[in-house]
């Protein structure tokens, strides 16, 4: 017997039913585990965090086999989840195909943090390691690092492997070995003393 | 720092929408203060009081032009509100009306049976009910096998002015017609010793 007030959750179809008929128009939201939530707005170094990422990416990611989005939804039907991460890689899916990246095509999913840290750590990790994301990054504006979560265990929605790649260090992202990515390229520029 | 992210809030022309798009279909929920919330199955002694007491104002209907609603929606736009109370009582013209659904200023009294939904009728409903304006609520509390009654809503403060507890072998007449007298045995559940 439940005491409390159950908030209905929504599939993968329900919020898609509704962005069809119109409900969702001018709002900015996302489904998240079956909810629909608020997006909050991106502040200037979020802002220019993606755009570096944009850059950077489209400049080495190979132009046939990939592509590199930002701000956009992904779907993970099992997870009655549609976020829309701050920037994601995807492998392109066969033309024609009309359907929202999933998690077997997506080789790396980012989302900046600054306000958000604690639920991106606490709610995106999870959910993301649930779906089977393979490669994981907070891009940490608090703590002026990225975060690389590797590994994902779906069972216990959590990643085994963590490296913090502190500003002055690099990482190469799983999917592209030859590419290495400077943590001072994405973290936002330090003004000059 | 934010840990939990704000839920969206959705307005009664939303949710008609999404009802007509059939996202709810097999489902029971109902719209309160914005949020789709979960309705709880009826059990028992909750179903048997909610048709007890229908079949009491109904008796009443054709004397005081009155017509009962079991467990059926009513608009709160303000309040971006859609609840689904067990029972409320209107005027019978209400019917010939144009084909909208009632609103606060229609209701005369309304009632909520409560056993396991007791937190949610005190803590989430009585707010909206008084902010809406609703004249008279009751709570037909049954474990504490009383009748709590709700009157003089506050719609600034969400809150309710009066407030009586009617225990078994008191009566209650409904302000909204008073020369009728309900007796707090008639509608809480039979203890099997009367």
């Amino acid at each position: 017997m439940t005491t409390l007030t159950r908030t209905a959750k929504f599939s993968l179809a329900d919020y898609h039913r509704m962005i069809d008929a119109g409900i969702l128009d001018h709002r900015k939201v996302e489904l998240i585990e079956g909810e629909i939530v608020e997006m909050s707005p991106s502040g200037d170094p979020h802002y220019f965090s993606i755009w570096d990422m944009l850059i950077l990416f489209q400049e080495h990611v190979p132009q046939q086999g990939f592509v590199t989005v930002s701000q956009s939804p992904i779907a993970l039907p099992k997870q009655d989840s549609e976020p829309e991460p701050d920037f994601y890689v995807a492998r392109k899916v066969l033309p024609g195909r009309q359907t929202k990246p999933t998690p077997e095509s997506l080789v790396l999913v980012v989302e900046v943090s600054e306000s958000t840290l604690a639920y991106d750590r606490r709610v995106k990790l999870p959910l993301y390691a649930r779906a089977g994301i393979a490669e994981f990054w907070i891009v940490n504006l608090i703590d002026d690092c990225i975060e690389v979560y590797r590994s994902p265990d779906q069972t216990s929605g959590t990643y085994a492997e963590k490296r913090v790649v502190a500003r002055g260090e690099s990482i190469h992202p799983l999917a592209f070995p030859d590419f290495e990515v400077h943590a001072s390229a994405i973290l936002p520029r330090k003004e000059a003393p | 720092m934010t840990v939990a992210a704000t839920r969206a809030r959705f307005g009664v022309q939303d949710y008609y929408k999404m009802i007509e798009a059939g996202v709810f279909e097999d489902r029971r929920v109902e719209l309160l203060d914005g949020e789709i919330v979960e309705m709880s199955p009826s059990e028992n002694p909750h179903h048997f009081t909610v048709h007890r007491i229908a079949r009491l104002f109904r008796a009443l209907e054709a004397r005081h032009g009155l017509y009962t609603f079991v467990q059926s929606p009513f608009a709160i736009p303000d309040q971006a509100s859609e609840p689904e109370p067990d029972l409320y009582v209107t005027r019978a013209s209400l019917l010939d009306q144009a084909e909208q659904k009632a609103g606060p200023q229609d209701v005369l009294l309304l009632i909520e049976v409560a056993d396991s939904s007791l937190r949610k009728d005190r803590m989430d409903k009585l707010p909206l009910y008084a902010r809406a304006g609703i004249a008279e609520f009751w709570i037909v509390n049954l474990a504490e096998d009383c009748i709590e009654v709700y009157r003089s809503p506050d719609q600034a403060m969400g809150v309710y002015g009066e407030e009586r507890i009617i225990a078994r072998g008191e009566a209650i007449c409904p302000k909204a017609f008073p020369e009728f007298s309900v007796a707090a045995n008639v509608i809480l559940p039979n203890r099997g010793d009367e």
